[in-house]
């Protein structure tokens, strides 16, 4: 009877010891599982669900490996307030002393006691379960860079735009004609970048967007084809943080959501939003042509292309074009667009009520300073302002800029090294000094 | 088997026990205790003390209230071993074998320390084998049989000091301590107020003793208490891979596996003390002391540095984690 009972006792505290290892393991466990899914959520990777499998391993090993209970009878009758009642227990019942059997059993062990605080080791998963059940944003991954500053983005963007050096630090957006804020374009900019933007500016983040969006069609064509985002998962994400537009922003990152990755619906909205500024363009050219027909350029502010042979700062007004982003900009910089049409939210050709408010406006948004290899601000304003040079008032202002201008204005950009190169090749280039 | 009868009998007459012990002797606890360890345990005591401590008073109150024969040989240089074992005699019908004082339950050597190597080894035989070899003939010694011997740690002209090998034999050392003041001024009053010291009447019968011994005897105890003692005495060795620093410089020899039944041996008779029927990590570690003091011999070193045997057990004590 009495040896029927200890040995019950003793079962039950080597099976709460079982437990106590078995949640101790899970909280390990469901931990590092945690700490894994934030990992390939920050890399944007993909991976099997079996392999989260994997983590219930350790709390299965915990609860059937083997127990040496006998070594933890002494740590078990402290933590129960049984000092070596246990351990006296074990030992009594191996020598068969129903005496001391029966004076040892006077006691009622509460092994459930073994378990806290070791429960508290769930906790703290549990917790952030929820934060991880939540719906995921744009994929990250994304090497953040550090941020010129807004001075030093439009300033290399102006700059690049002009087709031709400015003073260093100094903002430049360029100058659009006074017979711009009759036509309609700027309603739609405004419908687009928010009333507080100014049309300029508008008109250069207009450039931007294209730009990022023609760099996404050609990643998610990659994509396509190699039938993964995984290679350019991050470039990706960098540029949808760098899109202007929060509606476009948000749907390409619902298509785009790891375990989604529905590529052709994002190739459908690039496309329709690539559309959308193409027409865009075409009608700020449009709008433009009773007075400057057969310059269409000027109409989108960008004076270097009234550079005639022999003008500027450039010998003989050579035109520099970026022969990536030519052929795509070639239309829009004839004034052939295809009407208007804002993308993701619009019906294209739809007529647009200027000043009807979208949830995606941003009055006082500012111009996105994230600067990225081969994309962003820098190509997209190359593009626009190749064509020449607007004549300089004073030769100061019209020289290129020296090298030690240009170091000075890459450090200050904190531009990755692909761009460094890029940028510094097309002052060298504005110079003479390039091939 | 012991039943549950006997633990109850058992733990009652040792109660009775300390309590006479205790109305005699004032103060002295942890001496009391650890006297009653080495009944309990089948083992015999090193009490150590200066002079005047009440050594000698604790061992006949003891005797006195266990009901058993005592003897007392006072030790001295010229004390032989015949006069401890026993001789023979011739008589009418031939020779005769005269017991000794050895011959009692309980026998006091007061300061063992005085007697000749010669007759200290004379006892040898009768503490552990418990039987005495006189000639061509054994005689086993009265059970239950229990040696206390005394020896003052200060006096040292004209002694000389107990061999390891009897020593070791001494299941616990007691350190007899001076008294607190009120304990003295109580020793002063029952010595100088009316009929002096009382001995106490027997409170235990010699079966008594034995049940107690073995109820004792039939503690359990679990593997792991046995695992921590054993790591206890082999920490005491410097070439012990578990020695701590101090061990290592300054112990010459450790202890010996009779440190480890003392060790447990006492851990049982405290619990039993206690009232309780299970042992628990803190009995073993009460009874480190007074098992091992005496069996840590150091070394030129510690001695040169003044550091003392306990200092040194105390490191062992702490590098040894208990289960």
């Amino acid at each position: 009877m009495d040896l029927a009972r200890a040995e019950r006792i003793l079962k039950r505290v080597g099976l709460f010891l079982r437990l106590r290892r078995f949640l101790l393991a899970a909280g390990f466990s469901s931990f590092l599982a945690l700490l894994f899914l934030h990992g390939i959520r920050l890399l944007s990777l993909s991976v099997s669900p079996f392999l989260f499998g994997l983590f219930s391993l350790p709390p299965l090993f915990a609860l059937l490996w083997p127990l040496d209970m006998e070594k933890k009878l002494f740590w078990c009758g402290r933590r129960l307030g049984m000092g070596g009642r246990l351990a006296g227990l074990s030992a009594a019942l191996r020598r068969g002393n129903p005496a001391f059997l029966a004076a040892l059993l006077n006691c009622k062990p509460r092994p459930s006691r073994l378990l806290f605080p070791e429960i508290l080791s769930l906790a703290f998963p549990l917790i952030l379960v929820p934060l991880f059940l939540l719906p995921a944003g744009p994929p990250m991954g994304v090497l953040e860079l550090p941020a010129p500053s807004k001075e030093t983005a439009l300033a290399l963007a102006g700059s690049a735009s002009e087709g031709r050096s400015t003073p260093l630090g100094a903002p430049s957006i360029p100058k659009l004609p006074p017979e711009f804020a009759g036509s309609p374009a700027p309603s739609a900019l405004s419908l687009l970048f928010g009333e507080g933007v100014s049309q300029e500016e508008a008109v250069q983040r207009l450039a931007q967007e294209e730009g990022l969006l023609r760099r996404l069609a050609e990643l998610l064509a990659q994509a396509s084809q190699a039938g993964s985002l995984a290679e350019v998962a991050s470039e990706v994400g960098g540029i949808l943080q760098e899109l202007g537009r929060p509606d476009l922003r948000a749907a390409l990152a619902e298509a785009l959501a790891p375990g989604r990755e529905e590529l052709e619906k994002a190739q459908a909205l690039v496309e329709t939003a690539l559309e959308g500024i193409s027409s865009l363009q075409a009608e700020l050219s449009a709008s433009l042509q009773p007075s400057e027909g057969e310059r269409p350029q000027e109409a989108l502010g960008v004076e270097g292309a009234r550079v005639s042979p022999g003008e500027g700062g450039r010998p003989g007004g050579e035109i520099l074009m970026d022969t990536e982003a030519e052929p795509a900009l070639r239309p829009e910089l004839e004034g052939k667009g295809e009407g208007l049409g804002l993308g993701v939210g619009f019906e294209p050709g739809a007529p647009v009520q200027p000043g009807t408010p979208r949830e995606w406006e941003r009055p006082e948004e500012a111009v996105g300073t994230a600067v990225r290899a081969g994309e962003g601000p820098v190509r997209t304003g190359v593009a626009l302002a190749l064509p020449g040079e607007p004549p300089s008032e004073s030769p100061a202002e019209g020289a290129p800029p020296t090298p030690q201008e240009v170091e000075l204005l890459l450090k200050e950009a904190s531009l990755p090294p692909a761009l460094r190169e890029v940028v510094r090749r097309y002052f060298e280039l504005l110079g003479g000094g390039g091939p | 088997m012991i039943g549950r009868e006997e633990i109850a009998q058992a733990q009652e007459s040792l109660a009775r026990l300390r309590e006479a012990l205790g109305r005699t002797i004032v103060g002295q606890e942890r001496t009391i205790e650890i006297t009653i360890w080495a009944l309990l345990g089948r083992g015999h005591v090193l009490l150590e003390g200066v002079p005047g401590l009440g050594k000698t008073l604790l061992v006949r109150a003891l005797s006195r209230a266990l009901g058993l024969s005592f003897s007392r040989i006072q030790c001295t240089p010229d004390l032989m071993p015949a006069d401890i074992l026993g001789t023979y005699v011739f008589s009418e019908d031939g020779f005769r074998f005269l017991p000794g004082p050895v011959f009692a339950n309980i026998v006091l050597a007061d300061e063992i320390n005085r007697a000749t190597p010669k007759t200290q080894s004379a006892l040898l035989e009768a503490m552990q084998e418990r039987q005495v070899t006189v000639g061509n003939t054994t005689y086993p010694l009265p059970h239950p049989f229990m040696v206390l011997a005394t020896q003052n740690p200060i006096e040292m002209e004209g002694t000389y000091p107990l061999p390891e090998a009897q020593v070791d034999r001494f299941l616990f050392k007691a350190e007899v301590g001076f008294p607190r003041e009120e304990e003295l001024v109580e020793i002063i009053r029952r010595n100088t107020e009316g009929e002096g010291i009382v001995l106490p009447e027997p409170v235990l019968t010699r079966e008594e003793v034995l049940l107690c011994q073995e109820v004792v005897a039939e503690y359990p105890v679990h593997g792991e208490l046995l695992s921590y003692a054993a790591r206890l005495v082999l920490a005491t060795h410097p070439g012990a891979r578990n020695a701590p620093e101090a061990v290592k410089k300054y112990v010459l020899y450790g202890a010996s596996p009779r440190a480890g039944l003392a060790l447990i041996l006492g851990a049982k008779a405290r619990a039993f003390l206690s009232g309780r029927f299970h042992l628990e990590v803190e009995d073993v570690q009460a009874a480190f002391r007074p098992a091992l003091i005496h069996r840590v011999i150091l070394n030129f070193r510690a001695e040169a540095e003044g550091v003392s045997p306990w200092e040194v057990l105390q490191e062992v004590l702490r590098a040894v984690p208990p289960p």
